[in-house]
């Protein structure tokens, strides 16, 4: 649309370009670029949707390709057959997302903004606590028994977002943000207004650092779509899985079981029972499903967050 | 400065202990009771060989007289956390929980629940379970599932240890292990003369040899040797391969797997295929135990030189040498004419991939490359263990018991609740099991995992004396002198690594026929001499030694 109307002057005047134009040479290079790089992300994306829709036989025989001979949906009715736990998983991996999203967003706001205050006195103790979780860890057993015994937060759907719900590194960030996007001047004018230290963060604080909230939201919400290990470690039983533990142990078992089967007999027979490969890209394209729509809906505050954290931070 | 000092002392104070752990399972058993054992097993192999043709008939007596009658009641109650192998949990594991719980609750008053643990998590997960102190009573384990170094760590109770703080659990509640089971499967799990799991009942002699295709056979007037006929080489299928490669050019005959059909060498003598012996034994019956590099022998060199030929002139699949390969996906279509396989006897294995397939149209039979011979892999192929963890150990065996006792208890294990997810085809001659829904008998990690394989009731599109014929197979195998020796890489960790990472460049593009053995094999030799090879087999030979002594002396 607005390329013609820039169309139109240009006709007349043919040497006349707009101000702070690229090149025509430089634009047409730079959308192959870009268009190069879509590629490499849409492509694969392209012969997972392809390959989950081709009958299991052609898949074997051909291998992946760009188009099927013939389309099946066969491996997504097998996918969303009555009863499959695939059901379950989804609620459960959108649930977690949601709670542990706000979540994460509650504590590390809170737990950022007093780091952010120069007259907090104990600043750096607070800061360095949770910096020091950055460098170390204790280590899958500690972790596994202290989330298994002592949270007893095994075989439930906190498993799954708890542990994510929290990040040493956003609260970082965060603090950062809040230094450079919230002037101590306009701290200072609500306080001689009168109000109380809550009032002022809710009301003045948190609407100003917006940006910085989406981009802990966005990015701890992907965390915990994209979290396998919780659930593979602390989770049982089928009812609480999430969609990307059981694309993981799919091909985990297929990996294992390949792996093995010279070494173990009686595995060979195991082996041909796995999931069909169209059945794990049938799956691969089900669990991109709504995440991909978070990007778009945070995408406005993302850019203003990234920019505004570019120029003043 | 004060605290780090603290930190340190406490570091040291844990890891002290956790060796403390680590070092009492082991050196508390004394080297007599292996003597002992294979003494009171070899009374029991006669009893067994008769035993076997009847089993049926004798297991159902069995339950009825030889139960520990009067135990139930006084019981107290208890309920059984089985760590089973398996793809995943699913939604049935609740009723089929049930069933089971109702069914032994009059004959042990226990319950039981299981956690499926993924194949490809066990390291991860179940591991990390058993170290964490969870408690569990029953867990599946094997040599391929870190069965040694669970023990060294102490994670296991010793199951017939007479010292042990639980007694001899076997002997006390494992007389149907002990009286069912071929002595050579106790034997060959011992970890020095004590046993810390039982060992499922199924195939113990695993030749290795090769499945082909019986149509495309046929068509090229290839007619291999039998079982019984005698072994055959794999450098003899040249000229039968030739002629399917030129009258199906787009086919690759030689469906290659990983591994070697006519491979000398005892399989899993060491975590790391590199170092082994000669499996077979010469004509007068003898073995020989000399500790080898495969890849120094004159069949290394020939058996590459023929794959490099073979790749050449596109008998194997150029992909082959990747282990992304997927050889099951090529045995699906039907596609080859020769297909590498450790078998089991019978047609067995043949039988197996075809129904695993899904493609029944497949015909497809046996050829023998070894000769039966019993080695430790093989035994502790799939065992069950008792956790120190558990609270109650001596339940946990009685259940272990009856996986090898009782059929009905075993076929809900396997197939779910009777009626609801099986039923029994009366249709059926031999009264087989008919499958309503699968989900469970997918879930866990099969037949093989658990129990006694022969009681189980075998599925109609099995061989109705598939599991007999598996455990009879074994009955004329000879056990090879290493049978029970376990290598321990723990002193030689790090170069035992280093000599993976080599291995990895070389080994299965070797046999693959990808790489040129004449230029690869010296430059393969010379860098895992370099990754520290002769010192690893020097530890293999002194532990081997010792070993050895141990079991005579």
């Amino acid at each position: 649309m607005s390329k013609t109307s820039i169309a139109q002057p240009a006709k007349k005047a043919k040497k006349t370009q707009e101000l702070n134009a690229v090149s025509p040479v430089a634009n047409v290079i730079m959308h192959i670029a870009f268009i190069l790089i879509c590629m490499t992300v849409l492509v694969p994306l392209w012969v997972i949707v392809v390959a989950s829709l081709t009958p299991e036989m052609e898949l074997i025989e051909e291998g992946y390709k760009f188009y099927a001979k013939s389309l099946t949906p066969e491996a997504y009715g097998f996918l969303f057959r009555e009863g499959s736990i695939i059901f379950t998983a989804y609620k459960n991996t959108i649930i977690a997302t949601l709670v542990g999203m706000a979540l994460s967003v509650v504590s590390i706001s809170l737990y950022a903004y007093p780091l952010s205050r120069k007259e907090f006195r104990f600043r750096r103790f607070f800061t360095f606590v949770s910096f020091f979780t950055m460098l170390f860890n204790a280590g899958v057993v500690p972790f596994y028994f202290v989330s298994r015994q002592i949270l007893k937060i095994d075989n439930s759907l906190f498993a799954l977002f708890l542990p994510l719900s929290f990040s040493a590194y956003w609260v970082i960030v965060m603090r950062t943000f809040y230094t450079s996007n919230v002037p101590d001047g306009v701290i200072e004018s609500a306080r001689i207004d009168g109000a109380s230290e809550w009032r002022t963060f809710i009301q003045i604080v948190l609407p100003l650092a917006k940006p910085g909230l989406a981009t802990v939201a966005l990015f701890s919400a992907i965390g915990i779509w994209n979290n396998f290990f919780n659930c593979m470690l602390l989770v049982d039983t089928a009812e609480h899985y999430n969609l990307q533990y059981m694309i993981y142990s799919t091909l985990s078992n297929a990996r294992f079981l390949s792996e093995m089967a010279t070494q173990v007999s009686s595995l060979g027979e195991t082996i041909a029972r796995l999931p069909t490969n169209a059945f794990r890209m049938a799956m691969a394209g089900v669990t991109m499903g709504p995440i991909i729509l978070a990007y778009p809906f945070f995408q406005k505050y993302f850019v203003s967050g990234i920019t505004l954290g570019a120029i003043k931070g | 400065m004060k605290k780090r000092i603290i930190a340190a002392l406490l570091a040291s104070a844990l890891v002290m202990a956790l060796a403390a752990c680590g070092s009492k399972g082991t050196t508390a058993a004394p080297t007599t009771k292996a003597a002992e054992k294979t003494e009171a097993a070899d009374k029991e192999t006669d009893a067994k060989k008769t035993d076997a043709k009847e089993t049926d008939a004798k297991e159902t007596d069995a339950k009825e007289t030889d139960a520990p009658a009067p135990d139930a009641a006084d019981l107290p109650e208890y309920t059984l956390k089985y760590v089973e192998i398996g793809n995943q949990d699913c939604s049935r594991r609740g009723a089929v929980e049930a069933a089971i719980s109702e069914y032994i609750k009059p004959l042990i008053n226990a319950s039981i629940e299981f956690q499926i643990v993924a194949w490809g998590d066990w390291s991860e997960k179940a591991i990390t379970a058993l170290q964490s102190g969870q408690e569990m009573d029953i867990v599946f384990t094997a040599d391929w599932q870190h069965y040694l170094r669970s023990v060294q760590s102490g994670s296991f109770n010793a199951l017939n240890d007479p010292d042990g703080p639980y007694g001899d659990l076997l002997a006390k509640y494992g007389n149907d292990i002990t009286s069912t089971l071929n002595p050579a499967f106790i034997t060959g799990t011992q970890i020095n003369g004590v046993n810390y799991a039982v060992p499922t009942n199924k195939e113990l002699a695993v030749p290795n040899g090769w499945l082909y295709n019986v149509d495309k056979a046929e068509l090229y007037d290839f007619v291999p040797l039998k079982e019984s006929e005698g072994l055959m080489k794999v450098q003899e299928f040249e000229p039968y391969l030739a002629k399917m490669k030129e009258a199906e050019p787009n086919t690759y005959p030689y469906l290659f797997s990983g591994g070697n059909g006519d491979e000398p060498w005892v399989p899993g003598f060491t975590n790391f295929g590199v170092i082994t012996m000669v499996q077979d034994p010469d004509d007068n019956g003898n073995f020989d135990e000399t500790i080898v590099n495969m890849w120094e022998s004159d069949y290394a060199m020939e058996l590459c030189k023929t794959m490099f030929d073979w790749a050449q002139k596109g008998y194997i699949h150029p992909d082959a040498s990747l282990t992304t390969f997927n050889d099951s996906d090529i045995f699906k279509t039907g596609d080859f004419l020769i297909y590498q396989q450790p078998l089991k006897g019978n047609n067995i294995k043949a039988q197996e991939r075809v129904n695993a397939s899904g493609n029944n149209a497949l015909n497809i039979d046996e050829i023998y490359g070894q000769k039966k011979v019993v080695t430790t892999t093989h035994t502790g192929g799939s065992m069950l263990a008792i956790p120190v963890t558990s609270a109650d150990p001596e339940r946990a065996m009685m259940y272990i018991n009856m996986m090898h006792r009782d059929t009905d208890l075993l076929n809900m294990m396997l197939y779910g609740v009777p009626g609801e997810d099986w039923e029994i085809d009366e249709g059926d001659e031999y009264k087989r099991v008919s499958i309503i829904n699968a989900e469970w008998s997918g879930a866990h990690g099969g037949a093989w995992t658990f129990g006694n394989t022969a009681l189980q009731t075998p599925t109609i599109k099995e061989d109705p004396e598939k599991n007999r014929l598996l455990q009879e197979y074994a009955l004329d195998a000879v056990p090879h002198p290493s049978l029970g020796f376990r290598f321990d890489q723990t002193n030689v960790e790090a170069l035992v690594a280093a000599l993976n990472n080599v291995r990895d460049a070389y080994e299965r593009s070797l046999y693959a026929g990808a790489i040129d053995p004449v230029e690869n094999i010296p430059k393969f030799n010379e860098e895992m001499k370099a990754a520290g090879l002769d010192e690893i087999m020097a530890e293999v030979q002194k532990q081997y030694d010792e070993w050895k002594a141990n079991k005579e002396g």
